[in-house]
């Protein structure tokens, strides 16, 4: 790609001819030591992806039950994939009670790399879909609780998770503690940066990003973590149930149509919006979240905002109304 | 330029308008004062705290010392916080926003931030009341803030000096969701106690096979590479992060000095790029000088030794922050701030000497400087990166001695990059002659 002759590009000792022989020192120091060694052994298969596998193991010198995410290396000769070393590099500074440990990383026949992590019982879809879905308003207020403060931590440390949904939130069955997953996608945050449009999964995905936006902060988070919400409470994805031909149609049939002045900069966003599809009325978040406090409901029309700019922060969702009786169970 | 004590004497001059703020005086409505305390006494007053005395940081550990006396005595006062100001509940406010006077050319007028003032003295208390009023009526959830805000409100309010105002950078920023401005304060609270992690300590003594000239030669043909391939300035940051920290822990031999390099960028184009350049990009700009094999194998020895850090702080996240803190910023500041610090990455006693937010803020002052900016150094610049002129003297000068030097230099990659009209030719413009003569 970059053959054209050029004063600068060459190998370094043509660089170094440049100058004249620099003196050399000959002190050394001792290596510092790598990250400590674990041995596991793969009890079963817990799950299976586009990525890989996730494997249920023993940690042979603990006797720790743990998660090894196995991800195979699809462009072996492109290195490490960018989505690993973010994760990992991401996971290596987010210490939280609700952000799930990563323990250890290592490679596989220069195939597969390793990530260990401490083990969970489940995660909230399996919760929702085989144990019936946390029915008890309790457990709902102190799960939302759980990720919000998980979300919060994250934005103060400028990190988007940018993929938050069911299948990415973990659950420790005993003590009833949530932890966020999968930090895949996450990235950096800077509010003059273009990010990539095709993430997250579309049942959970932010109308700014679903309107083709590569200019998006926290607020994607928050609309993930809405969505999460009001699945927790009717127990299937939201936007699932409403009838539609894709998921822009059912924001906008449950949430209206946006305007230039219910959301400025949309129709610069999207030009065509009025071709794209006709104009909704909104039939509003209660008609189809019904079981939900009028609290509640408020703080989940916060966070289901369709202007990014409006909708409610995790920082701030916190501080809600709704949670003033939250219980840790 | 007056001395600091002499500075401080002067009104500060707002839109071309001199107001006096927190005078000592008798007679003067205090209660704007009350929940910090009432630190300033009369002028030459025994009593009272000398607001022309230079803050030290004795004097500053005696402020807060007198405000925590005081705010104990006013407990009864309840407060409330707002876009980080702490108002008196009654609507009487310590640090209410005032916008501050538009000032510029008549065709393209500048929009300042707004200011946050310590103490309106001259304003009434029915204005005052109805400005809190009004502050207090916006989004209770956009502007709550945990009691730790009210308290960093307070001991911000007492640090600082008394009738030199403070620009709130991020006035601006409220409604802009891509900002994250309520985080804003936590992030870099946060980076400027993890940046010792991303530091290296004086790493030459250990490697037998090179030296800090080489490292010069490596980063200013890595300055070429990143500005070919079009990357993003923080993936050149990350890069030079990545190889200092790589070689303060390995022991490398020259003939991999440039492989340490082109794998290093490939980390940091595949953390912060949405489309990263491949392997082969790096293989044949480096002449074919190694085999995609050689990069992959150095690529898993850097994560491996480095254990996977790659989310640190660099000089890159401070200077965003403090450019913006240096008000009214524009297009040549902005440049010369980041030539002057690419410079300083060039070179190795910098790198090692100095952390990565003191390079930042020395490469502000040191633009300001060159570029004559009065004053050199502001309570807002102060405020925001922490840092005093005299912490950035060392490392300004050295910058200004480096911009002195480059147009000579046989690594000319910042140089030529700067002379670039696009990036306002900033390299071009004469260095500021002394720094030392500066102040």
């Amino acid at each position: 790609m970059w053959n054209e002759e050029s004063d600068w590009i060459g190998s370094f000792d043509a660089l170094l001819a440049r100058l004249a022989e620099c003196s050399m020192c000959s002190r050394r120091s001792g290596e510092r030591p790598g990250a400590a060694q674990m041995d596991v052994k793969i009890l079963d298969v817990a799950a299976e992806g586009g990525y890989g596998r996730v494997f249920r193991c023993l940690d042979v010198h603990t006797g720790a039950l743990v998660a090894m995410k196995q991800i195979t290396m699809v462009r072996l000769s492109q290195g490490i994939p960018a989505q690993i070393i973010r994760e990992v590099s991401l996971l290596r500074e987010l210490h939280h009670a609700n952000i799930v440990k990563l323990l250890r990383v290592g490679f596989t026949e220069n195939r597969y790399v390793n990530l260990v992590f401490e083990h969970l019982d489940y995660d909230l879809h399996q919760f929702i879909v085989n144990r019936g879905y946390p029915k008890d308003a309790t457990t709902v207020k102190s799960f939302m609780f759980q990720i919000l403060s998980a979300v919060a931590y994250c934005h103060s440390r400028k990190v988007l998770h940018r993929d938050l949904k069911p299948s990415n939130v973990l659950i420790n069955h005993s003590k009833r503690l949530i932890k966020l997953a999968d930090f895949g996608l996450a990235r950096e945050f800077a509010d003059d940066f273009l990010y990539t449009e095709k993430l997250g999964t579309s049942w959970y995905r932010a109308p700014e990003i679903l309107c083709h936006s590569r200019q998006y902060s926290t607020q994607v988070d928050l609309w993930s973590v809405g969505c999460i919400f009001a699945e927790m409470v009717i127990g299937q994805p939201l936007f699932q149930v409403i009838n539609c031909r894709d998921e822009l149609e059912g924001i906008f049939k449950l949430l209206g149509t946006p305007t230039e002045e219910t959301w400025p900069g949309i129709t610069k966003l999207m030009p065509n919006l009025h071709i794209y599809c006709s104009k909704f009325d909104p039939l509003g978040l209660e008609t189809f979240v019904t079981d939900l406090e009028p609290s509640g409901l408020n703080l989940l029309s916060m966070m289901l905002c369709l202007d990014p700019s409006k909708r409610i922060s995790a920082e701030a969702s916190l501080k809600h109304a709704y949670f003033t009786d939250v219980n840790w169970i | 330029m007056a001395s600091r004590l002499e500075q401080q004497q002067q009104p500060t001059n707002v839109g071309g308008e001199n107001k006096q703020k927190n005078m000592g005086g008798e007679g003067r409505n205090r209660r704007v004062l009350q929940d910090i305390g009432n630190l300033v006494g009369k002028q030459g007053h025994g009593n009272g705290i000398n607001v022309s005395k230079p803050v030290t940081r004795n004097f500053r550990a005696q402020l807060l010392a007198n405000a925590q006396a005081a705010t104990e005595k006013n407990k009864k006062s309840s407060t409330e916080v707002n876009n980080g100001a702490v108002v008196a509940t009654d609507g009487v406010g310590v640090g209410n926003f005032v916008p501050a006077r538009k000032v510029g050319a008549a065709k393209k007028p500048k929009e300042e931030p707004e200011v946050i003032v310590i103490s309106s003295d001259d304003e009434s208390d029915e204005k005052q009341a109805v400005k809190g009023k009004k502050a207090r009526e916006k989004s209770a959830m956009k502007n709550a803030k945990a009691f730790s805000s009210v308290l960093s409100a307070r001991s911000k309010a007492a640090c600082g000096l008394p009738r030199d105002f403070v620009m709130n950078i991020d006035a601006t920023d409220m409604d802009n969701e891509l900002a994250a401005a309520e985080y804003i304060d936590d992030i870099y609270k946060f980076y400027k106690e993890t940046e010792e992690d991303g530091c290296v300590h004086d790493y030459m003594g250990s490697q037998p096979d090179i030296n800090a000239k080489m490292r010069s030669i490596l980063v200013d043909w890595l300055i070429e590479v990143h500005r070919k391939f079009e990357l993003m300035p923080e993936t050149l940051y990350l890069t030079l992060n990545i190889v200092d920290r790589f070689l303060s822990v390995k022991a490398v031999p020259r003939r991999e000095l440039q492989l340490v390099g082109i794998s290093s960028m490939l980390i940091a184009s595949k953390y912060e790029e949405i489309w990263a350049p491949e392997v082969n990009d790096f293989v044949c700009i480096s002449d074919n000088a190694y085999v995609s094999e050689q990069v992959l194998m150095m690529e898993k020895t850097i994560l491996r030794k480095l254990e996977w850090y790659l989310t640190v702080p660099t000089p890159y996240h401070f200077l965003v922050r403090y450019t913006k803190a240096s008000t009214p910023s524009d297009k040549e500041m902005e440049n010369m701030v980041f030539f002057l610090a690419e410079l300083g990455l060039m070179h190795y006693p910098t790198v090692i000497l100095y952390r990565p937010s003191l390079i930042a803020a020395s490469a502000v002052f040191a633009a300001r400087c060159t570029l004559g900016r009065s004053p050199f150094w502001t309570n807002t610049l102060m405020h925001y990166t922490g840092y005093s002129e005299e912490q950035l003297r060392d490392c300004a000068k050295i910058m200004a001695n480096l911009h002195a030097a480059a147009p000579g230099s046989k690594l000319r990659a910042v140089y030529k990059k700067f002379s670039n009209s696009d990036l306002s030719a900033v390299a071009l413009l004469s260095p500021a002659k002394d720094l030392s003569a500066l102040s």
